[in-house]
Parts: structure tokens; C-alpha cells; sequence
């Protein structure tokens, strides 16, 4: 999919990148303006059916460079709902084959442990953060911050969705899902290619483990931890009762409701950790996608050869003078003039052939070479990424931990005091 | 010193005592038996607390085959100053039943201490398993414990008969006095038959015993959910141990697949939650056992009261032979007030000791957690990340000996720098990590804690830095000191090492 076949000509064609240090000290819209989605507001089609209300987030665009003269003003707020984001994103994901597009955040709520659907208060919250991160790695990658559809949907307020439908990325993604269905087996599979894609589906497994387990604990802990409030109600009646123990017996009913409050913030914070390993679920989604096109385009080669190929022999069965039907049936060798009429198209289409051929070379090299680069930035990337969240996790539960330990250290003590 | 005080109660008590055994001193179990499995048992010597001159105990427990049925025994051990009592006895739960009734038939003005429940249909289902068996034979401990401490049900005929009849006479003596009917008309004869029937008549709620009344009942309530609330609690730690044990397995088939730093951190969260799942797994036994028969035992109590109070509403009633009834009246309530003021501070102190055991507990599992998740958090942090950002296959190569010796500059390392020359850039990892064991104690203790595993990268950083560190490493073996300036270099090393320990 070279770049002329893209609706949309690139804005600017990034000077060559050609290592991961050039990828870094690359333009990006970031390095010129702010972008953070303040906050979500509810709206509704009209009608007061539940279905028909959705969310929409406000876009706060800020422009920190005085002298960009790219975006159209200072300050623009624009108000945006999922389903134009997810628009955005396809439409990234079809003109960049060769980038790994960030992901969005989940559609429908994926690994939960207590009822929630998307219209939750806390949901929509977290959705905009993930929203957020979104558009902020979008506006860091070089190749992609600068996609006039993208600008526009930072900035556009009408028509925006005409515009978009009307690159006809569409189209392309539909045709694309057409020829992506059919499982590719290449004769020959490019070894890194191959090893970056098994290692994008180990990461996916692995991180959706990780995520299946997470929300099992912490449903357990949640349960746990709430179980210590009827232990808390228990004490506090029982000091009603007693005279000597009583005091005691109220102190420690009170560090019991503490343990069974402390769980909530606890799980908040999780939360968000699991959305940042969330994000690099569908990365890992993304990693393999970008293979499937790199092995889309190492089809077509393929399959430009295997047309040549035929080609090829076709002609020489025409030279032979065997072209038609009737020489494999009746063995009969056609007149000259037939001969050289048919040698001669053929020849022609050869040569179309090896141009395809030639055209189908580049592309794939032009890919490969682009991805490399994209695969390595994204590694470091994610290496750091993910280390992050995994300490911010260790350093979550340790945190729980001294809470729990500090209040029944708390206890014991108000227990040994009584007489 | 207990042994002293309970030799002084003996001289003081009974003048016909025999010392069978030395009392105060630990129970024998040289005493060859015909169940010669019981010495399989870890016998702990049976001391006698401070001002009681008796201590029992039951353990032990064994299945047991007759022809007719299968059932558990337990092994009673006692020590008394005032009887002979062979070493031990076998009992099982039957003969712990009818010595209650005996005992509530003899004293019918005193609660007896309650038992612990008969099987419920369900439980029938599962009555050897370990856990339900131990907890029984912790109840019926306390149960006899608590008979022995009692000041008048210790000198019961029927305790003594219990404790020391060998086992096979047993049933010939206790159940030749055990006709249900004599049993019946014992108590009814004490509280008197047709006046037991309060109901018509007033209900006289005598202000000395109602508000006592009302403690107990809510002291039952309180520790019934009290037991309740911690089998549940247990229950859910259990869980969250089961969940905590699936994330290990997770985590390390996670660390194994992943490389760089990614791998250190998710090893370390494997680490931190088996180390959260690992103290859960242990059941609280004791309180399982002793609170349910607490609360059965204020119900106890909570009975005496109300049977005293009828017998008081008949008195005030009724009109017939009021010294008879006055009398009993007056016994009931005697023995009533001593058993409470005996009882409750007791039982409080029991409480006590079963909460602060509870606690203990917790405090023992959340300790562990920090500390597992904080080893994680070590596990996982490296704070020097960039010696290893870029380093490439090339860059190995191109460190050689006399580049390492530009880091060593002091003298007395000459001599290790010729043993370099001999650490070919193929050596083997596992000489490294055997050079640095003595330096294994030091890695928990250190705060610039760092982790690479198993990955190639690292690994060639390890073979490279196995140079540069190999003067500090045999310093090391050799003179046992940290070159605190060349920690950065040292841990990588560390680390490693751990990786072949695990």
C-alpha cells in the first residue's frame, strides 16, 4: 500500500527515519501544543430512552508554541463521542499499515469484577483518561501527529464525520478485512516478521492471564475486606454490653470499619493500573496487525511472481504454437500468424508483469523498512511502559498491605489493653 | 514455680494423697501399654496450673474398629493429687455425652459446661475428616477442662469414674446407673415437677439475676457471630490464597516468555503474591472449637437463670409448702451467684486470649504480605537502567582485560588481574554465580537492588561486567569486602545469581 494509493496525501512527509534515535528526535504536534480531555458530559438523542443517551468528551487543545502556526487558534475546545474516535482510529489504522497504531480504550467493560456497564460514573472516568492517553501518543508519533483527518478532528466542530467518510477510508478497510479474512500462508515468511508476531500473541495471552487473575483477586480481597465491617458492627454492639472490655472492644470495632474502608481507594488504584496493562492488551492487538499487512504485501509479491511465472509459461506454450484449446485436444499447432499475435500480447503482459513485480518489491522493502524502525521504537516503549505499571502494581498492593497490617497491629493492641 | 505452689495445695488438701506419679511433674509416657500407638503420640508434659491441683487433657485422636461400628477415640490424660490415675484412657464422644448428663443429673442447680454439638445430618457425611476431628477434640478438651477447673464439679463421683476407669470397664460402670428415668426424676425432684410451669403464673423477674440474664444472652449472640464472622473470614482468606497462587503461575509463565525489564518486574509480582498467598493457607483451629462452646455455656448459664426464675415464680405463686420451695429457692440462687461471679471474669480473660490469638494471627498474614510484596518491589525496581540502554553484541566484544584493569586501580588487586587473563569471554555464568554466593545475603539487604532475567541482552551484559566485576567479585571471596563505591557493578552479578538459585 504505497503512499499514492492513501487518501490522504501525508501533510508533511517526515524527513527519513531511519533509527529509533531519529524516531525520538522526531517533529511532533506534542512538542507544540497541550492536549487533555477535561471532562464528560451526558447527552441524549432526543428520546429518554436509556439506549439513546451517550457520552461526550470535551477536547481541550492549548498551543504552548507562540509561534505554531499550524493549528487555527490559541485555545479550542471541541466535544467528541466514542464512536468518533473509534472513527479516527480506523482511519489511522488504514492509512499508516505500517505503523502500530495506539489503541483505544475497551468498547464494553472487559474483566469486571463488579457489576458496572459503560454508563457508570467511574467507567466514563476512566474512559476519558484512556481517551486522553490516546490522543496524546497519537500527537507524540511522528508519522502520525501531523495526519490533516487527525488535526481536523482535533479542531473541526462541523462536518468533521462527512470529511472523514469521505476519504473513503472506509472502503479501504472493508477491502482490507475482505483480504486479511482469507489466512495468508506465504511460501516463504519473513523470520522476524514471524517472530514479532508470535511474540505479539504471547504478549496478548499473557497480559489478558494477568488481567483475568487481577480481577479475581481483587474481587476476593474486595469481599474479604468488606467482611471485616460486619466484624466492626459486632464489637461496637458488643462494647455496649460489657463494662471493663467495653472501651477496648469500641476502639477495635473502629479499626475493623477502617479495614473495610481502606479496600475502596485500593481498588481505584488498581483500576487504573489495569487500564495501562489494558492498553497494551490491544497494542499487542495492534503489533499483530501490522505483521498481517506486512505479510499482505509479501502476499502480493508473491503472488506477482507466481503471475509472472505463468505468464511466462503461457508464452512459451504460445511460441510452441499451443496456445488454444484445440492443441490440447486435438494436438493441432496454430498458424503463424496466431503464433506471433498471441506471443507478442503475451510478451506485453510480461513485461506489465515484471513491472508489478518490480512495483510490489519496493513496496514490501519500503514497508519493512519503515516497520523495523516502528517495531523497535515500540518495544523500548512498551518495555518501559510495562514495567512501569507492574512496580506501580507491586508498589499498590505493598501500600495495601502496611494499611492492613497497621490497622490489625491496632487492634491487637486495643485487644491487650482491655483488662 | 507452678511445681512448688501445686505441692503446697497437695500437703494442704488431702491428707490421704497418693502420689502415684510426682504430680507436678511432666506425665511419663514410659508407661508401656498395651496400645502401645499411643507413644507414637508426642506426649507434652502435663503440668498442673497455679492453685489447681488437676489437669487433664485430650489429643490424640484415633479411629478405632469394633464389629459393629468405626469411631474416634481420643486419649485422655489427667494428673491429680487426689486419685491414682493410670496414664491415659481412651474416650470417645458417647462416653464424654453420658458423663455430661450424669454430671448435670448430679448438680442440677450448677450449669454443666456444654459439649460440643452431635453431627448434623451433613456432617455425618465427613465426620473423619482432620479438620472436623481436631476441632472436636480441642472442644472436648476445653469441655473437660473446664469440668476439672469447675470447684464443684472437680469432685464429682462421675469425673473421678471417668478419668480412671480403664477403658474396658468403662461402659459396665457408667451406664449401670444410667436409666433415663432415674436421671429425670433427679432433677425433678430438686425443682419439683408440676410448679416448674411458669407460664400462668406471674413472671417474677428478680432485678439480681434479669440484668446477668440479659448479658449472657447477648454474650451468646456476640460469640456465636463472633465464630460465625471468623469462619467466614478464614474462608475468604482462603480464596483470596487460591486466586493470589493463580497469579504466581501467571506471572512466571509470563516472566518466561517476556525479556528486559518487564520480565524483572513480573517476576517480582510472581514473588510477591506467592509470598501474600503462602501464611493464609493455615486453619485457626482453636477458636472454631472454644467459641461456639462459649457461647453454649453462657446459654447454659442463661437456662440455670430462667429455671431459677421459675422455680421463684412458683414460690411467689404458688401457696403450698413455701419453707421447701423457699429453701430451694435460696440454694438455686446461692449457687447461681457464685457460679456468675466465678464464670464471667473467666470467661472474659478467655476471650481475651481467644481475640488476641485471632489478631495474632492477622498480623502474622499481613507481615508476610508486606514483606513479600516489598521484596518484590526490590526485585523488580533497577535504578540503572542506563549502563545497559544500548549495549550491543559489538560492544561486548570490545571490552577486553586491560580495559577492566582501568577500573581497578588498587595494587593488592594485581594478583586477581592475572587471574583475569584467564576469564575467557565464554566462561561459564554458573562459575560467576558460585564466585558470588557470600554475596547472596548481602543482595536482600541492599537498596540499589536490581534484576535481569533471562534474556539475551542481559545475559551478555552479565558475560561482560563478569570482567569487569570479576576483580570485585574475588575480592570479595577473598577478603569479604564490599567496595561500596563499585556497588553499581556488583549488583548485576547479584542478581544473576539469583536467577540459577530459583
Amino acid at each position: 500500500m504505497s503512499t499514492e494509493d492513501s487518501p490522504i496525501k501525508l501533510s508533511r512527509s517526515p524527513t527519513k527515519i531511519e533509527t529509533v534515535e531519529d524516531f525520538e528526535s522526531q517533529d511532533t504536534l506534542l512538542k507544540h501544543v497541550d492536549i487533555s480531555i477535561v471532562e464528560s458530559e451526558k447527552r441524549a438523542n432526543g428520546t429518554l430512552h436509556v439506549r439513546d443517551h451517550y457520552t461526550v468528551y470535551l477536547i481541550d487543545l492549548k498551543v504552548t508554541d507562540p509561534d505554531y502556526k499550524m493549528v487555527q487558534s490559541k485555545i479550542s475546545t471541541i466535544w467528541r463521542r466514542y464512536t468518533e474516535f473509534e472513527q479516527i482510529h480506523d482511519y489511522l489504522q488504514v492509512t499508516y499499515p505500517h505503523v502500530v497504531i495506539p489503541p483505544l480504550p475497551e468498547k464494553r467493560v472487559l474483566y469486571a469484577w463488579r457489576k458496572s456497564d459503560t454508563t457508570d460514573p467511574e467507567f466514563v472516568e476512566r474512559r476519558r483518561a484512556g481517551l486522553e492517553n490516546f490522543l496524546l501518543r497519537v500527537a507524540s508519533h511522528p508519522r502520525l501527529c501531523f495526519d490533516d483527518q487527525f488535526i481536523n478532528f482535533l479542531q473541526q466542530e462541523h462536518g468533521w464525520r462527512e470529511t472523514i467518510t469521505d476519504s473513503g477510508y472506509l472502503l479501504q478497510a472493508e477491502n482490507k478485512l475482505k483480504s486479511l479474512s482469507v489466512s495468508i500462508r506465504l511460501k516463504k515468511p519473513d523470520a522476524e516478521i514471524e517472530g514479532v508476531k508470535t511474540y505479539g500473541k504471547q504478549l496478548e495471552t499473557n497480559l489478558g492471564n494477568f488481567l483475568y487473575t487481577r480481577s479475581k483477586i481483587i474481587e476476593k480481597n474486595y469481599a474479604l475486606c468488606k467482611l471485616h465491617a460486619n466484624y466492626g458492627k459486632l464489637f461496637s454492639e458488643w462494647s455496649v454490653i460489657e463494662k471493663e472490655m467495653g472501651d477496648g472492644l469500641q476502639k477495635a470495632g473502629h479499626y475493623f470499619d477502617s479495614i473495610a474502608d481502606s479496600i475502596e481507594s485500593v481498588a481505584e488504584d488498581e483500576e487504573q493500573l489495569a487500564d495501562q496493562l489494558k492498553e497494551y492488551l490491544f497494542y499487542a492487538a495492534a503489533l499483530q496487525q501490522l505483521c498481517a499487512n506486512h505479510e499482505a504485501l509479501q502476499r502480493a509479491l508473491e503472488n506477482a511472481h507466481d503471475a509472472l511465472n505463468n505468464r511466462i509459461a503461457e508464452r512459451n506454450r504460445a511460441a510452441a504454437g499451443k496456445s488454444g484449446l484445440m492443441s490440447r485436444l486435438f494436438g493441432t499447432t496454430d498458424p503463424d500468424i496466431v503464433r506471433d499475435q498471441s506471443t507478442r500480447a503475451l510478451d506485453a503482459k510480461i513485461l506489465a508483469d515484471r513491472d508489478n513485480i518490480e512495483k510490489a518489491k519496493r513496496d514490501l522493502e519500503d514497508f519493512t523498512r519503515k516497520t523495523s524502525v516502528e517495531i523497535e521504537y515500540f518495544q523500548k516503549q512498551k518495555d518501559k511502559d510495562l514495567h512501569e505499571s507492574l512496580v506501580g502494581f507491586i508498589t499498590l498492593q505493598v501500600k495495601a498491605a502496611k494499611k492492613n497490617l497497621q490497622a490489625w497491629t491496632q487492634i491487637k493492641e486495643c485487644l491487650q489493653n482491655m483488662p | 514455680m507452678a511445681s512448688e505452689s501445686s505441692s503446697a495445695v497437695l500437703e494442704l488438701n488431702d491428707a490421704d494423697a497418693t502420689d502415684a506419679d510426682a504430680p507436678s511433674v511432666m506425665d511419663a509416657p514410659s508407661a508401656a501399654d498395651a496400645l502401645g500407638a499411643d507413644d507414637a503420640h508426642a506426649t507434652t508434659p502435663l503440668i498442673m496450673e497455679h492453685g489447681y491441683d488437676i489437669a487433664v487433657k485430650v489429643d490424640a485422636p484415633m479411629k478405632q474398629l469394633s464389629t459393629l461400628e468405626t469411631f474416634v477415640t481420643y486419649r485422655v490424660r489427667c494428673v491429680c493429687a487426689r486419685w491414682p490415675t493410670p496414664p491415659h484412657v481412651r474416650r470417645r464422644y458417647n462416653h464424654f455425652k453420658l458423663l455430661h448428663r450424669r454430671l448435670a443429673a448430679a448438680h442440677p442447680l450448677v450449669a454443666a459446661p456444654p459439649l460440643p454439638p452431635l453431627h448434623s445430618a451433613r456432617q455425618q457425611l465427613d465426620r473423619y475428616s482432620p479438620a472436623f476431628v481436631a476441632v472436636r477434640c480441642l472442644a472436648l478438651h476445653a469441655f473437660l477442662e473446664s469440668v476439672a477447673k469447675h470447684p464443684i464439679l472437680t469432685h464429682s463421683e462421675d469425673f473421678r469414674l471417668f478419668l480412671t476407669t480403664p477403658d474396658d470397664d468403662l461402659d459396665k460402670v457408667f451406664k449401670s446407673e444410667n436409666s433415663a428415668l432415674n436421671l429425670w426424676g433427679l432433677s425433678t425432684a430438686l425443682y419439683g415437677g408440676g410448679e416448674a410451669k411458669p407460664a400462668n403464673g406471674a413472671r417474677v423477674k428478680d432485678p439480681e439475676f434479669s440484668a446477668a440474664a440479659e448479658y449472657l444472652q447477648s454474650l451468646q449472640s456476640k460469640l456465636s457471630g463472633l465464630c460465625a464472622l471468623s469462619a467466614k473470614l478464614y474462608k475468604g482468606s482462603v480464596a483470596l490464597s487460591t486466586e493470589l497462587c493463580g497469579m504466581r503461575r501467571v506471572c512466571d509463565a509470563w516472566a518466561v516468555q517476556a525479556g528486559g525489564r518487564c520480565a524483572a518486574a513480573v517476576a517480582g509480582c510472581g514473588a510477591g503474591a506467592s509470598a501474600a498467598a503462602a501464611p493464609r493457607a493455615r486453619a485457626p483451629l482453636r477458636y472454631r472449637a472454644a467459641l461456639p462452646l462459649l457461647a453454649a455455656y453462657a446459654g447454659a448459664h442463661l437456662d440455670k437463670i430462667r429455671s431459677r426464675d421459675a422455680l421463684h415464680a412458683a414460690y411467689v405463686a404458688g401457696n403450698n409448702a413455701t419453707d421447701d420451695v423457699h429453701n430451694r429457692l435460696e440454694q438455686a440462687s446461692e449457687a447461681l451467684r457464685s457460679e456468675l461471679t466465678d464464670w464471667i471474669p473467666k470467661t472474659r480473660t478467655e476471650i481475651r486470649t481467644l481475640l488476641l490469638e485471632l489478631a495474632d494471627r492477622q498480623v502474622a498474614i499481613h507481615t508476610q504480605t508486606l514483606m513479600g510484596w516489598e521484596h518484590a518491589l526490590k526485585l523488580s525496581t533497577e535504578d540503572i537502567s542506563e549502563m545497559f540502554k544500548t549495549v550491543s553484541k559489538s560492544a561486548v566484544q570490545n571490552l577486553s582485560p586491560t580495559k577492566c584493569r582501568n577500573l581497578t586501580p588498587e595494587t593488592e588487586r594485581d594478583i586477581d588481574d592475572i587471574d583475569m587473563e584467564n576469564y575467557s569471554n565464554d566462561s561459564d555464568i554458573q562459575d560467576v554465580s558460585q564466585l558470588d554466593m557470600s554475596n547472596i545475603q548481602d543482595d536482600f539487604k541492599s537498596d540499589a537492588a536490581e534484576k535481569s532475567v533471562k534474556s539475551d541482552l542481559n545475559s551478555d551484559n552479565v558475560k561482560s561486567d563478569a570482567k569487569n566485576d570479576n576483580s570485585d567479585v574475588k575480592s570479595e571471596v577473598n577478603g569479604d569486602r564490599l567496595d561500596a563505591s563499585d556497588d553499581s557493578f556488583l549488583d548485576p552479578l547479584k542478581n544473576f545469581s539469583e536467577v540459577d538459585l530459583s
